[in-house]
């Protein structure tokens, strides 16, 4: 009996909590400062523009990607997973097909300052 | 402990044998190793630990753990020193399975501190308590760490890896239990006590799982063209 009250209890406390720290961390990554990358057009010109550009053609507007992906609510906590699976996604595929690519795993090849577009 | 070597050895194998690349360097990939090492070290501590029948073996037993941890510290304060933005991964908004990957540290350097001849009476009153604290923070360390690995996907990308590895991690505490139902509990009172001492055994499989893992960032290496 006392067993079960607590598993009535405890169940849904516990995902309550989950929920909650899932949104804290949604807030979080909303609101903290951009993390340096660098990025060079140079080692790019074999992928096409709209790959990484796609507002050029799916009329999610002008601007920068930063503009957006910083600063718009309804995707600013997601720019980890989704730059991640850009960038380091098409790294990965090529490198492991034998061919040139960029940085696959260690964060600071990608993740120092630079000024170069 | 050839068994521990051979086990450790497949698994890293095994994600070698789907997953060569992507590599990324050396250092990195041997800190990944010494991570899988440390699981892997984990997953076998939990497999037979609580029957009489290894009980000549306990000392082993918790030199082991000792080594699981020291494998597991190395692999986290490795990485904060070759790639310095790892430390976001210690940020409250990292994601989960990078948070796992801590609670399993913190849990592994309980399970292991807490549990040595000295401490294990000042942290928990009798042996009984002692066991099944003991057992709880396994399970809650194969959990976390198992999260961790499948979840960062960084050595275990191909789905069916990621399944097989998920079916291992569930048969540890599985196994771990049938063990116990076969060959009977320990008794309920502790083996006599015993000086907390390193073992040749522990002290080699130790150097032997680090060489493993530098074997391992070195094939990496070999196979990668362009790293
Ligand atoms: C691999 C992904 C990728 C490809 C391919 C790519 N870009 Fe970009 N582009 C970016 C990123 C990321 C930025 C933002 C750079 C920054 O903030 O440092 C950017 C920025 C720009 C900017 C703004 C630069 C500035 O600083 O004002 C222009 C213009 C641009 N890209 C044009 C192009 C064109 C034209 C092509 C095709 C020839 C192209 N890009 C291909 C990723 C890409
Ligand atoms: C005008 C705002 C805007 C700009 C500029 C913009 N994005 Fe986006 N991006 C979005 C929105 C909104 C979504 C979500 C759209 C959706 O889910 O279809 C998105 C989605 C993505 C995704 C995830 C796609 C997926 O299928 O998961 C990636 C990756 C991405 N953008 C990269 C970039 C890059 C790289 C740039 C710059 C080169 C860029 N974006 C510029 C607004 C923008
Ligand atoms: C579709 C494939 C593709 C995408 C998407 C892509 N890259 Fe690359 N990246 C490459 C290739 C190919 C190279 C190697 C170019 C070379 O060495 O000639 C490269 C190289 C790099 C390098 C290494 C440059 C150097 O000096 O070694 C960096 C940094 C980089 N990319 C960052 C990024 C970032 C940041 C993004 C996402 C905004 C991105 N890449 C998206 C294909 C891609
Ligand atoms: C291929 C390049 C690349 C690699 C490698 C890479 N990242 Fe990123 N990462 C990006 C890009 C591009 C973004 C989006 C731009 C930004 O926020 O800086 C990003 C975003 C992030 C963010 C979100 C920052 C923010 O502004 O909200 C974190 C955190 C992060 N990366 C951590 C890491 C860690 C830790 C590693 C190493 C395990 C890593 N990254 C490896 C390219 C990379």
């Amino acid at each position: 009996m006392q067993r079960l009250l607590i598993i009535l209890i405890g169940v849904p406390v516990l995902i309550g909590a989950t929920w909650l720290a899932h949104l804290g961390q949604l807030e979080l990554r909303s609101n903290r400062p951009m993390l340096a990358v660098t990025f060079a057009h140079a080692d790019h010109t074999t992928v096409s523009c709209v790959v990484c550009h796609h507002n050029f053609i799916d009329r999610t507007g002008p601007g920068l990607c930063f503009d957006c992906h910083k600063n718009d609510p309804s995707v600013n906590a997601l720019i980890e997973d989704q730059f991640h699976d850009l960038c380091r996604g098409c790294h990965v595929e090529r490198q492991s097909a034998g061919e040139e690519a960029g940085p696959t795993r260690r964060c600071d090849s990608c993740h120092t300052a630079d000024d170069a577009p | 402990m050839p068994a521990l070597i051979a086990f450790a050895g497949f698994v890293l194998a095994f994600t070698l044998a789907a997953g060569a690349l992507p590599a990324a360097g050396f250092w990195w990939d041997l800190l990944a190793a010494l991570g899988l090492c440390s699981a892997t070290v984990v997953a076998f501590l939990g497999w037979d630990s609580e029957s009489p029948a290894a009980q000549p073996r306990l000392r082993l037993h918790r030199n082991l753990g000792f080594v699981a941890a020291g494998l597991a510290t190395g692999h986290a304060f490795g990485y904060l020193i070759i790639d310095s933005t790892v430390l976001e991964y210690l940020m409250p908004a990292a994601p989960a399975y990078m948070l796992a990957g801590l609670v399993a540290w913190v849990v592994l350097i309980g399970i292991t501190f807490t549990s040595a001849p000295g401490s294990r009476k000042r942290y928990y009153k009798g042996f009984p308590t002692f066991r099944r604290w003991h057992r709880g923070l396994f399970l809650i360390l194969v959990v976390t760490a198992g999260w961790h690995i499948l979840g960062t996907g960084f050595s275990l990308e191909a789905p069916w890896q990621q399944g097989l590895a998920a079916a291992v991690l569930c048969a540890v505490p599985v196994l771990a239990y049938w063990h116990r139902r076969r060959y009977g509990t320990l008794p309920l009172t502790p083996g006599p006590p015993h000086a907390a001492k390193a073992d040749a055994g522990a002290v080699l499989s130790c150097l032997t799982l680090v060489v493993l893992s530098a074997a391992y960032a070195t094939v990496k290496l070999l196979v990668c063209s362009g790293c």
